[in-house]
C-alpha cells in the first residue's frame, strides 16, 4: 500500500475512556501495518513478493484471508472482463513503476494465476506473471478496519487511504453525512454525501511515470486511458476499489456495476454520473466481500 | 568508495581474491542456513503443528509458518472467540479449539507453538511437552523465575525439541555480525547499548470489562515483567549470545512518561546491566516514542555493529586495518558515519552481482527462529534458542523489571538456571 491512512473517530455506541480509543486507533494502525507487510509489492518479505518469486515454478500455499482475497480478484476479474486484473504486475514493472527485470510489455491473457481450491494455493500459469494487489489492497484494508470499528462499537467515523479510497461508519459528529469531495480544487467536481458507504476513485494521472499513468490495461499491455477519472461508491471499499480500477480501463463496464453501487467518471473534463437502469446487475456474487 | 551497483564489474582476478579473502574472514562470511524460504521437511507426512494463542504474536506465526515447507498448521486455540476466527483465517483449513487439553487429546498436532500470555506459558509448555509435543515457546519465557525453572526442568526431561522465541540467535544478520564481534573486526570491547522504542499503549481494546483484563496482561504488574522482560529479554539475549556472559547485576529507573491512564507498569525505562569482565549495558526502552525503533550496539575498538533485526551495520574506527573483502562491501550513510552493511550470503550474492540485493532479509526474523526449530525436528539437532538459554535470558529480564519496580540494583545470580 505504501501511502498514509487517516482516520477520523467521531463516537461510539458507549463511553469509551481516552486511552482506549487510542488503542482502538492503534489496532487500526495495526492492521494496515500488517496488511502493507503482508501484501505490499515493495517489502521483500509479503506473501505476495513470496508468490512472486516461487509461484513460477511452484504452488505456493495461502491463508484463508489471502486466499479469499486472490479469489475474490478472480471473480473482479470475470465480472469486469479483465478490465481489472491483479496479474498487471509485469506491466507495472515495464512501465516503470517497480524496478524492471522482465521484457517488454505484453498482454496477460486471463488465467495468469490458478488457484486451486482444494489445496489452497496460487501458481503461475506463466513464468512473467506477477500479481500486485495496488488496485484493491488499501480497499481491503478499509474494509478489515470497518469491521473492527465496529467490533468496538464506533457509530461515527470515517478513514482514508491515501486519498483516493475512503469508507464512512454513520454520520459526521455534527448529525451531518460524512461529506467528501471527488477531486479537490475542481469546483465542479461532485461532492458525495457517504453514510456507511464507501468510495474509491481511480485515475491515471494519480500517479505516473515518465507521463504515463499507473493504471495497466492486462488486455492490450498499455496503460489505461478509457476515463480521466472513475469513482464508485457502495458498502465495500474493496469492490468499490476494483471496479473503480476497472472503470478507467474500460468506461462502457458501467452498466454492469453491482448492485447498490454507483459511480462517477470524468471523461473529457465532463462528470458523468451511472445512469440507474434496469440492466444493472443484481447478482447476489457482487455482494459485499465478508472478511469474518 | 562507490556503491557496489556502481562498481565497474571485477575482473575475474578481483574476483576470485575477493572470493579468497572472503573465506579467510572465517565465520565472517560464513553462508548461513535458511536464506531461502524453502525449508523442507524430510519426513513423508506434514509435520502437524498447533499453533496456541491467536494474539498478535500467534498471528504472525501462523503467518510464517504458512510458508514453510511440508509442515501444517493443523489446529489454532484461544480461548478468546474473536480471536480464535481471528487465529484461523490466518490458517488454511485448520480445526479451532478453545482449550490446549482439546487440542491435546484430538491427536491432531505433532508440535506446538505458544503465543500466549507470558504468564500462562508454563501450563500450556508443561502439557505439551506432557504429551509428546515438540514445542517453540515465545519469549519471555514465563512471568517467574520458578516457572522459568520448571519449564526448563520439563523441556530437558522431556527429550523433546524445545525451542525458545529469542530470535537472534537464529537470525541470518545476527549470525554473520556474531561472526565479526567473534574476529578481530570488532576487537576489544569497550561498552554495549541497546533501545527499543515503540509508540504504543500496550492496550488492547475490548467492550466487555472481564476480556478487557484478560488481554491486558502486560499492564498488570503482578503478571507483567514489564517492559525489561517483554521487550528487553529478548535483546539481552543478543548480548548472552555474542558475549558469552550474563550480566551479574541490574539497576534501573522506570516512570510513565506517556500513557498517563493510572497504569501501573513502567512505559518508559533506563537500565544498566554490569558485566563481570566490567563492560555495561545500557538500555533503554519507551512506549511514547518510535524514532530509531529497536536495535543493538556494540562498541569495539576497531569497530562497531549496529543490529537492527532484518538489518545490521558495521562502523570502522580510523585506525582499523581493512580488510580485503571490505573493497567491495555496501555502504550506507548514516549522518557523520559510513556503515558497511552486513549482508547474509554476500558471497554468493557477490558472484552474482547482486550484492546490494542482500541488504535487508527477505524474511521476518520469527520466520527463521521458526524455521529453525523445524529443522531442528527433523534432524534431531539442537534449536539454535534452547529452553535452558532462554531462562536464563528470561531471568535477566526479569531481574532488570525487579531493578525498575524498587529502584534498586539487583544481583543476578543464574547458577541454579
Amino acid at each position: 500500500m505504501g501511502t498514509r491512512f487517516e482516520c477520523v473517530l467521531g463516537d461510539f455506541a458507549s463511553t469509551i475512556p481516552e486511552p482506549e480509543i487510542s488503542a482502538i486507533a492503534e489496532a487500526i494502525e495495526q492492521i494496515v501495518r500488517d496488511e502493507h507487510a503482508r501484501l505490499s509489492v515493495f517489502e521483500p518479505a509479503s506473501i505476495i513478493s513470496e508468490i512472486n518469486r516461487a509461484a513460477p515454478s511452484r504452488a505456493v500455499r495461502l491463508d484463508d484471508a489471502l486466499f479469499a482475497l486472490l479469489d475474490r480478484c478472480q471473480r473482479y476479474a470475470a465480472q469486469t472482463a479483465h478490465a481489472f486484473d491483479p496479474a498487471a504486475g509485469s506491466l507495472m514493472e515495464a512501465f516503470g513503476f517497480r524496478p524492471h527485470a522482465g521484457g517488454p510489455p505484453a498482454p496477460i491473457a486471463p488465467g495468469a494465476f490458478l488457484l486451486d481450491h482444494q489445496q489452497r494455493t496460487v501458481r503461475f500459469s506463466r513464468p512473467d506473471a506477477l500479481i500486485d494487489l495496488g488496485g484493491i489492497a488499501k480497499g481491503y484494508a478499509l474494509d478489515l478496519i470497518r469491521s473492527e470499528l465496529l467490533e468496538h462499537g464506533a457509530t461515527s467515523a470515517i478513514i482514508h487511504g491515501g486519498t483516493s479510497s475512503i469508507t464512512a461508519i454513520g454520520h459526521a459528529p455534527d448529525g451531518a453525512p460524512w461529506r467528501v469531495s471527488l477531486l479537490s480544487g475542481d469546483p465542479h467536481a461532485p461532492v458525495i454525501d457517504l453514510i456507511d458507504r464507501s468510495l474509491a476513485c481511480s485515475s491515471p494521472s494519480g500517479r505516473t511515470a515518465d507521463g504515463v499513468g499507473h493504471i495497466m490495461d492486462t488486455r492490450t499491455a498499455r496503460p489505461a486511458s478509457g476515463a480521466d477519472a472513475a469513482c464508485v461508491i457502495g458498502p465495500s471499499a474493496e469492490v468499490c476499489e476494483a471496479w473503480s480500477t476497472a472503470l478507467v480501463v474500460d468506461p462502457s463496464l458501467e452498466d454492469r456495476l453491482p448492485h447498490s453501487y454507483e459511480s462517477y467518471m470524468l471523461r473529457a473534463e465532463q462528470w458523468h454520473r451511472t445512469p440507474e437502469t434496469p440492466s444493472r446487475s443484481t447478482d447476489t456474487r457482487h455482494e459485499a466481500p465478508t472478511h469474518a | 568508495m562507490p556503491d557496489q551497483t556502481d562498481s565497474p564489474q571485477p575482473t575475474e582476478l578481483d574476483r576470485r581474491a575477493f572470493l579468497a579473502q572472503a573465506a579467510g574472514s572465517a565465520a565472517a562470511f560464513a553462508i548461513v542456513p535458511h536464506l531461502s524460504a524453502s525449508h523442507v521437511w524430510s519426513q513423508t507426512e506434514a509435520l502437524r503443528l498447533g499453533v496456541v494463542g491467536a494474539g498478535r504474536q500467534g498471528r504472525a506465526a501462523l503467518g510464517e509458518l504458512g510458508r514453510l515447507e511440508n509442515v501444517s498448521v493443523a489446529a489454532v486455540c484461544d480461548t478468546d472467540p474473536r480471536r480464535l476466527s481471528s487465529g484461523l483465517r490466518r490458517s488454511s483449513g485448520a480445526t479451532g479449539f478453545a482449550t490446549v487439553d482439546e487440542m491435546l487429546k484430538s491427536g491432531s498436532v505433532d508440535a506446538v507453538v505458544i503465543a500466549t500470555p507470558t504468564h500462562t506459558h508454563k501450563n500450556v509448555a508443561q502439557q505439551a511437552m506432557a504429551a509428546g509435543k515438540h514445542v517453540y515457546c515465545e519469549c519471555p519465557v514465563a512471568h517467574t523465575r520458578e516457572d522459568c525453572s520448571a519449564v526448563a526442568q520439563a523441556a530437558r526431561a522431556s527429550g523433546l525439541v524445545a525451542a525458545a522465541g529469542f530470535q537472534g540467535r537464529s537470525n541470518p544478520v545476527y549470525q554473520l555480525a556474531r561472526g565479526f564481534f567473534k574476529s578481530d573486526s570488532v576487537r576489544d570491547p569497550v561498552a554495549y547499548r541497546a533501545q527499543n522504542r515503540e509508540k504504543t499503549s500496550w492496550i488492547s481494546p475490548a467492550r466487555d470489562a472481564d476480556r478487557y483484563k484478560k488481554l491486558n496482561w502486560k499492564l498488570d504488574p503482578q503478571l507483567s515483567t514489564g517492559l525489561a522482560g517483554e521487550l528487553g529479554a529478548q535483546q539481552f539475549d543478543v548480548f548472552h549470545w555474542y558475549t558469552g556472559r550474563y550480566p551479574v547485576r541490574v539497576s534501573g529507573f522506570g516512570s510513565v512518561r506517556a500513557w498517563k491512564d493510572d497504569r501501573a507498569v513502567a512505559d518508559t525505562i533506563a537500565l544498566n546491566l554490569g558485566f563481570d569482565d566490567g563492560t555495561t549495558l545500557q538500555y533503554g526502552a519507551t512506549l511514547g516514542n518510535s524514532y530509531e525503533g529497536t536495535a543493538e550496539y556494540f562498541y569495539g575498538t576497531n569497530a562497531a555493529i549496529k543490529l537492527a533485526w532484518s538489518h545490521g551495520w558495521m562502523f570502522k574506527e580510523s585506525d582499523a586495518p581493512t580488510q580485503g573483502w571490505e573493497v567491495y562491501a555496501n555502504r550506507q550513510q548514516f549522518h557523520n558515519d559510513e556503515g558497511i552493511t552486513l549482508i547474509a550470503g554476500a558471497t554468493q550474492l557477490a558472484e552474482q552481482g547482486k550484492l546490494k540485493d542482500g541488504v535487508g532479509l527477505p524474511y521476518s526474523s520469527l520466520y527463521y527462529a521458526l524455521a529453525d526449530w523445524i529443522s531442528a525436528i527433523d534432524s534431531g539437532g539442537t534449536p539454535a534458542c534452547t529452553i535452558d538459554e532462554a531462562a536464563r535470558a528470561t531471568a535477566v529480564g526479569i531481574a532488570a523489571n525487579q531493578a525498575v519496580v524498587t529502584g534498586e540494583t539487583v544481583g543476578i545470580d543464574l547458577s541454579t538456571l
